[in-house]
């Protein structure tokens, strides 16, 4: 009985530690020139706001845009976006040592693959902190 | 394919499994900028290396490969037929250089796109005309255009 209960309490006082987000709201970009950019917006009300653009080469004011937004949730490093009818995950890192002369500590956003046709263009994507919102 | 083309070509030096890394034969360093930017295949991988051995870089950063998606509608990325490499901050080569050393390994056409107070900054090499590069951007007779931002 006293077993069961002390278990109880160490469940009860490790779960929210355990699920603790170690994401920080912000804006998130692609980085490195091409002719596409994303950006995510990370809201603190848990609404995210997606945005990919692209164009040919030197015409970037003629550039498409595609937007979508959602709900983000977050457990740990795993963030899921939620659209109205799918939802795709994310994972929450550090750059580590990168040839972009980034500070090593920078927040990064890291899709995998992800079959969606309609989401495709973020398929092993990064993008990376680059504005932060207090909350 | 791609790997089996790189495996060949190329060896896979990655430390940081964000950035894939490969050395040419000759020592060169081509560095992606992200896991997301696809190593050319066949010619334009062929091309690639050319261009990354003769340019004079000991590592050249390329931003932009053989991506099948997310790019403009008959984009030469998606037809494995272009690449991007990372701009003057990143790569310290003149366009003189690079217009020669694309010239020799088979690229015809591009453009650097300047993307002012950004590192955004790149050049656009591609095999052929067409999807918005034409004979202006012909790199056998003029000098590489910049289109500022």
């Amino acid at each position: 009985m006293l077993r069961t209960l002390i278990f109880t309490l160490l469940t009860i006082l490790v779960t929210p530690a355990c699920s603790e987000c170690m994401l920080t709201n912000g804006i998130y970009e692609k980085a490195g020139g091409s002719e596409q950019s994303t950006t995510l917006t990370l809201s603190a009300n848990k609404k995210f706001t997606l945005t990919h653009k692209n164009w040919q080469p030197g015409q970037y004011e003629k550039q498409q845009t595609i937007s979508s937004n959602g709900n983000w949730t977050c457990n740990q490093d795993r963030v899921t976006l939620k659209f109205k009818n799918k939802s795709i995950q994310l994972k929450t890192t550090i750059a580590g040592k990168n040839p972009l002369e980034l500070n090593p500590k920078t927040k990064v956003l890291s899709f995998g693959e992800i079959s969606d046709s309609s989401l495709d263009y973020l398929s092993n994507e990064i993008l990376y902190l680059e504005t932060t919102f207090s909350n | 394919m791609a790997q089996a083309t790189s495996k060949i070509l190329l060896t896979n030096i990655t430390t940081n499994k964000l950035y894939p890394a490969y050395k040419t034969k000759k020592g060169t360093v081509i560095q992606l900028n992200s896991k997301r930017t696809g190593l050319p295949t066949g010619v334009t991988l062929s091309s690639l290396i050319k261009f990354a051995d003769s340019c004079g870089l000991k590592s050249v950063l390329i931003t932009g490969g053989y991506e099948a998606k997310g790019h403009s509608k008959n984009s030469y990325h998606g037809l494995n037929l272009a690449i991007d490499i990372a701009g003057k901050r990143f790569n310290k080569i003149s366009h003189t250089k690079v217009r020669s050393s694309a010239t020799k390994a088979g690229f015809t056409h591009g453009i650097y796109e300047n993307f002012k107070g950004t590192k955004r900054d790149h050049w656009h090499l591609q095999i052929g005309a067409g999807n918005g590069l034409s004979t202006k951007h012909s790199l056998k007779s003029y000098a590489i255009k910049t289109k500022n931002y």
